[in-house]
């Protein structure tokens, strides 16, 4: 990924919610299809660019993604992937990587919003819906006729 | 005595299933009134920053507060929906049973069903041989050669209880279309089931009656409204209505096209391409032998003919069948 070739030493500062800064590389910033609007639109030139729904801590993780991911060519494939695999590991459960991948869908960082759906996705495949319902403190909210009708007309996918 | 005693129970059971039932409806109500909430949020937070300190304007900031509390800890539509996608099929569907919000988003987004990812089971729906009609089942065949350990599973479908001599009529994009009958019930006689076998999802049309040999059946899709249509006419009795009914509306309608079904149709089971029902038919109304291929339009909701190329050079006899279809 190279935007400004002669440009690389262009530094962006980001801001986060909790008004931590990050002195990054423009290129790495890019990365985000947020910023990178945002510098285009002439937003960054001068002060830093403000990313009020990202913590400092969700966003050093994402800038350290970023960062590995400007960096490597295409033929770094299979190294890639082993660096990812290790990434969200390193994000440990299920709350950091939900907080990460709200970062990614409001960054529009494609690449890491697919690595962490993928990886919440294979966290759940094989759990129940009440297990998923605590993962995420969500509500049952059907009544016993409306939970009997899906469960019909699922059967199939219980069994 | 022991039936006695659950007896007991369960009375006790239905009052306080009662109260139980009641206490839901008055959150549901409340969840209603959330979302109606939800709605506003995008304008609620844009305007918070601007809000004075003034009585109803305070309430409002404070929803929104409270709603970006929520959020914390909430999984927003959005990254539900990313989620999903990646799912495999049979998890996808045992999750439409979490909560309303991920069961209406296979519902609601029409585009949620065109992203989910390439299939990677092979599933074929199979039915047996049985001359007896009670006998007839069908059964799921999933074929997994991307899973650890390749290999074929082979499952019955389970359709309703009491309903026997199921017939598989039809298919369009993976949804079969088949009939079942009930041998006792009068109100109910027959049921029109779609199975989706992806997402193992059923759906069920119950039907008056079933003129088992007399009617043909096809599924298509309507490319105009994006929803899938069943078909149901004559074989060849011309009198007897064409209806069609909307997978969306599920409700029937006899449509008004004809006075009579202009076609005999000579093999009853359709062979689907483009997405239509097509048939081997001849002319009902000429005394002719001549065949033609028809189809389904399912945005039309009319029968067309397949226009051949030199069709007196072509003796259509019996079978149709679809070669590389895209």
């Amino acid at each position: 990924m190279s935007i400004t070739t002669e440009n690389n030493e262009k530094m962006i500062t980001l801001m986060s919610s909790d008004g931590e800064e990050f002195v990054v590389e423009e290129a790495v910033a890019a990365q985000s299809q947020t910023i990178k609007h945002l510098i285009e639109d002439g937003c960054s030139t001068e002060g830093s660019i403000p990313l009020p729904n990202v913590t400092g801590r969700v966003l050093s993780e994402v800038i350290q993604y970023c960062k590995k991911h400007s960096s490597s060519d295409d033929k770094e494939e299979k190294e890639l992937e082993a660096w990812d695999a290790e990434f969200v590991k390193a994000a440990d459960d299920h709350v950091a990587l939900t907080d990460l991948m709200m970062a990614a869908n409001f960054l529009d960082i494609k690449g890491l919003l697919d690595l962490v759906a993928q990886t919440l996705a294979n966290m759940i495949t094989g759990k129940s819906p009440e297990e998923v319902r605590r993962m995420w403190n969500i509500k049952n909210d059907f009544t016993p006729e409306e939970a009997e009708k899906v469960r019909k007309e699922n059967q199939w996918a219980f069994e | 005595m022991d039936q006695g005693k659950d007896k007991g129970k369960r009375v006790g059971k239905e009052t306080e299933e009662e109260s139980r039932k009641k206490a839901r409806v008055e959150e549901e109500e409340a969840v209603v009134a959330m979302e109606e909430d939800v709605e506003e949020e995008a304008v609620v937070v844009a305007m918070e920053e601007d809000v004075e300190e003034s009585g109803a304007e305070r309430e409002i900031a404070s929803e929104a507060c409270d709603y970006e509390m929520a959020l914390q800890t909430e999984l927003l539509e959005d990254l539900i929906r990313e989620i999903l996608v990646r799912l495999p099929a049979i998890s996808l569907c045992r999750f439409r049973s979490v909560c309303k919000t991920w069961r209406d988003i296979f519902s609601r987004d029409p585009d949620f069903k065109d992203r989910l990812p390439g299939n990677k089971q092979n599933t074929f729906i199979l039915q047996n041989s049985s001359r007896s009609s009670h006998e007839k089942k069908l059964y799921s065949m999933v074929y997994e050669d991307e899973a650890e350990t390749p290999g074929i599973q082979v499952q019955e479908v389970p359709l309703q209880s009491g309903f026997s001599g199921c017939s598989v009529k039809s298919s369009c994009d993976g949804l079969v279309l088949i009939t079942v009958q009930h041998p006792n019930d009068d109100a109910i006689s027959a049921s029109a089931i779609i199975l989706n076998p992806f997402t193992r999802e059923t759906k069920t049309i119950p039907l008056k009656r079933l003129q088992e040999g007399q009617e043909v059946w096809g599924i298509g899709y309507d490319h105009l409204n994006r929803c899938y249509k069943v078909v149901r006419a004559p074989a060849s009795g011309k009198y007897s209505p064409v209806q069609v009914l909307s997978l969306e509306t599920n409700s029937w309608k006899n449509t008004t096209t004809y006075t009579g079904f202009p076609y005999h149709i000579v093999f009853r089971n359709p062979v689907t391409a483009n997405r239509c029902p097509h048939w081997i038919a001849s002319n009902a109304n000429r005394d002719t032998r001549e065949r033609h291929i028809i189809y389904f339009d399912a945005s039309e909701e009319d029968f067309r003919t397949v226009p051949l190329y030199r069709p007196k050079l072509l003796r259509i006899e019996e079978f149709l069948l679809v070669w590389g279809e895209t």
